[in-house]
């Protein structure tokens, strides 16, 4: 491993220069070809991956539940911008070395955020930490709101605009690089044996604390990143950005890939963004709905089945139990669509979030486990169906029953 | 004589405060679970008092400059109670019920979804904008000095929350029902062994708390007359403060640690700190967590493996 590792650095080297250049070749066909309105999604999509994969660091794999992301996403913004407004323009620096201090600074004051907050309250489980991160997050946004130096409650404006799509992809790929890496690292596998059981992980030499307020420092300073990078695109950072729904919207993401997968909540992440702007359109909204009662009804398909086969329900039967509610959903939501779409226009705003809601709620009750599970989404998969040889099969058996376990196991 | 007002502000917001909290406690109570919901459902009580409000012409009496009759009052808050009552019911029985042995945190992502579910199509139902919420309570004032003030309606909010914690001490305490409820917060499985019906004590618990919850939004809504979908997001925070800063689990606690909030918010609106009201609920949270725990009525249970 560390021979192998060592002969990789040029590889990794001539890697990195290649990913910098297709970022930037990326940025410039963007900025040549898109609208700002699609720039602003792609770049806000960016951000929503940092939080959802940091995030995933604390909900999946180390197993604790925090719903204060938005605060430290809060405090990473402010200071970064305070920094980069006030001190900015006095330093003698080109613009990219006072955007990366920037953005060190949002970091590592999230970081500091995370310990304050981390320290005390990880020795709390389960739902008290829940609460107690949510009440941080409400604290530092009043907070904020008295400020005066930081716009108080009407926003932090005239913010310089030293993000691009380079940066923030940048970023992602350094978040994901670091959440694996540690993920499958020693420090990784504590904490997965934190969320598994914690007892067990403590009576096996675990330091539990450490690692958890570990997980939770590095998972507040990405959030901190991810923040600075937003508030320098919109040139705006705002309490009201920074809300309890915030969180709420980080966790849907995260618990829609998956509690564990990365590539799940890179993937829920793009695909939230999106729709939070596409949902803004009524048809996407109704277009929405149906997907989302097709995949109630494909998630709770197997669950039928299995009671079919025990004959505990017969066979017309079965299949009414299993497709009445998708049936109801439907029927009602094209009702709504045929003889309600005033209503509906006039509330899309809200209805949006009920949306989100309801993929909550749908997902926990049908797949608590998220649509990938812990599995990740990557080339094995491919690699599999091509050439099923020892080596792959193995790495399979490693990723296939996790995910078939987790069906009841979240914490 | 300040401090004197100070305390009846308190002890009116308080005692809103207490009422949501008994829901919190008693369903973390029986289930473990901490119903995110629950605010919002003090929001649909509220929501609920307004239009029996309207549907019984109380609201266009009112605004014609008469007085909400008496019986009529009572019949709003019964109406609301009870459509609570059937609403907690519903979310147990479609929402917590199948996750009933789900991780913990299944549950609870559950209750943020479902939370969210009631503020956003409440937005959607009953329109985002502020309503004004008949004065179902005239604004008589009692006593009138230039530093004190007492009004009808603080008088009316203390009194009504009073009975009804009495009344739900008497279920808790004297009843078949409260019996089943302490014996299934206690050990479901034992209880159910016992041949208490688990499902049927614990949808009475959301019944309870929901109803508790109802009555809390009208109070509050005669209190504050303006009501909001979003106006649960917050009550129902600061309550679940309130009951975990009583002990999470005990009846007399969240009382306690209602009123204690109810006094600390109005203390701290009374200074120059006043625009960190929002923040004291959270910062005595992390202090109670760090200090004790298991809040100051609670008992400290050891972990078993």
């Amino acid at each position: 491993m560390t021979t192998s590792s060592l002969r990789l650095w040029p590889v990794r080297i001539v890697m990195g220069m290649l990913v910098v250049a297709a970022l930037l070749g990326a940025q410039s066909v963007v900025e040549s070809s898109v609208d700002p309105y699609n720039k602003q999604i792609i770049v806000l999509a960016g951000v929503n991956i940092i939080l959802a994969v940091s995030l995933n660091l604390i909900n999946g794999i180390t197993g604790q539940f925090s719903l204060g992301h938005a605060g430290f996403m809060a405090i990473g913004a402010y200071t970064s911008a305070a920094f980069s407004f006030y001190a900015g323009p006095r330093l003698a620096l080109i613009d990219p070395i006072i955007f990366v201090l920037a953005l060190l600074i949002g970091a590592v004051a999230a970081g500091i955020a995370g310990l304050l907050v981390g320290l005390p309250s990880l020795r709390l489980r389960g739902d008290y930490l829940a609460i107690v991160t949510l009440g941080f997050g409400q604290i530092i946004i009043t907070i904020i709101r008295t400020i005066r130096e930081v716009g108080d409650a009407s926003g932090f404006t005239n913010l310089p605009r030293f993000t691009t799509l380079a940066w923030v992809y940048g970023a992602v790929i350094l978040c994901i690089l670091c959440v694996r890496n540690l993920a499958e690292s020693n420090l990784g596998r504590s904490m997965r044996a934190v969320r598994d059981d914690e007892v067990a992980a403590e009576a096996a030499g675990v330091n539990t604390t450490r690692i958890k307020v570990l997980a939770f420092v590095i998972s507040s300073m990405w959030a901190g990143i991810a923040g600075a990078l937003q508030a320098h695109y919109l040139q705006l950072a705002h309490p009201d950005q920074f809300s309890f729904m915030q969180s709420v919207a980080v966790v849907v993401m995260v618990v829609l890939g998956g509690l564990g997968s990365i590539t799940g909540s890179a993937l829920a992440a793009v695909v939230l963004r999106v729709l939070e702007e596409r949902l803004r359109d009524v048809s996407w909204a109704f277009g929405t709905g149906i997907a989302l009662i097709l995949l109630a009804a494909a998630l709770s398909l197997p669950r039928y089945r299995l009671m079919m086969r025990r004959g505990e329900l017969g066979g017309v039967h079965g299949w009414i139990m299993w497709l009445r509610w998708p049936a109801v959903s439907a029927i009602g939501l094209c009702c709504l669509f045929f003889y309600g779409q005033q209503w509906m226009e006039a509330n899309v705003s809200a209805l949006r979030y009920v949306i989100y809601a309801l993929i909550l709620i749908v997902l926990m009750l049908l797949r608590p486990q998220g649509l990938l599970g812990r599995g990740e989404f990557g080339w094995h998969l491919f690699r599999r169906r091509k050439q099923p040889n020892e080596e792959t099969r193995e790495a399979m058996a490693h990723t296939e029953p996790a995910e078939e376990e987790t069906a009841g196991t979240l914490t | 004589m300040e401090i004197l007002q100070q305390i009846v502000n308190g002890l009116a917001q308080g005692s809103i405060y207490a009422l949501i909290a008994l829901g919190y406690t008693m369903v973390y109570g029986v289930l473990r679970l901490i119903n995110f919901a629950h605010g919002d459902i003090y929001m649909l009580g509220a929501f609920g008092g307004f239009f029996a409000a309207n549907w019984l012409g109380v609201t266009r009496r009112i605004n014609e400059g008469g007085s909400a009759n008496l019986v009529y009052t009572a019949l709003i808050f019964l109406f609301s109670m009870l459509a609570c009552a059937v609403a907690g019911m519903l979310m147990e029985r479609l929402a917590y019920r199948p996750l009933r042995q789900a991780p913990r945190l299944t549950a609870l992502i559950t209750a943020i979804g479902i939370s969210m579910l009631l503020e956003y199509g409440g937005q959607a139902v009953f329109t985002p904008d502020p309503q004004s919420f008949p004065a179902l309570i005239p604004g008589t004032t009692l006593i009138d000095t230039p530093t004190f003030t007492l009004t009808l309606v603080q008088v009316a909010v203390v009194t009504v929350a009073l009975a009804l914690m009495l009344l739900l001490q008497f279920i808790v305490f004297k009843t078949p029902m409260g019996r089943a409820m302490r014996a299934v917060s206690l050990d479901r499985a034992a209880a159910s062994l016992m041949g208490i019906n688990t499902d049927v004590v614990i949808a009475f618990t959301f019944a309870l708390g929901s109803a508790l919850a109802a009555a809390a939004g009208i109070l509050n809504s005669v209190y504050q007359p303006s009501i909001d979908p979003l106006m649960g997001v917050m009550a129902g925070l600061k309550a679940f403060v309130a009951a975990v800063l009583g002990g999470i689990g005990s009846i007399p606690g969240a009382v306690l640690g209602g009123l204690l909030l109810g006094f600390a918010e109005t203390l701290v609106s009374a200074t120059q700190y006043s625009q960190y009201r929002d923040a004291i609920a959270f910062a005595v949270l992390i202090g109670v967590l760090l200090l004790r725990p298991a809040g100051l009525l609670g008992r400290v249970t050891a972990e078993k493996v």
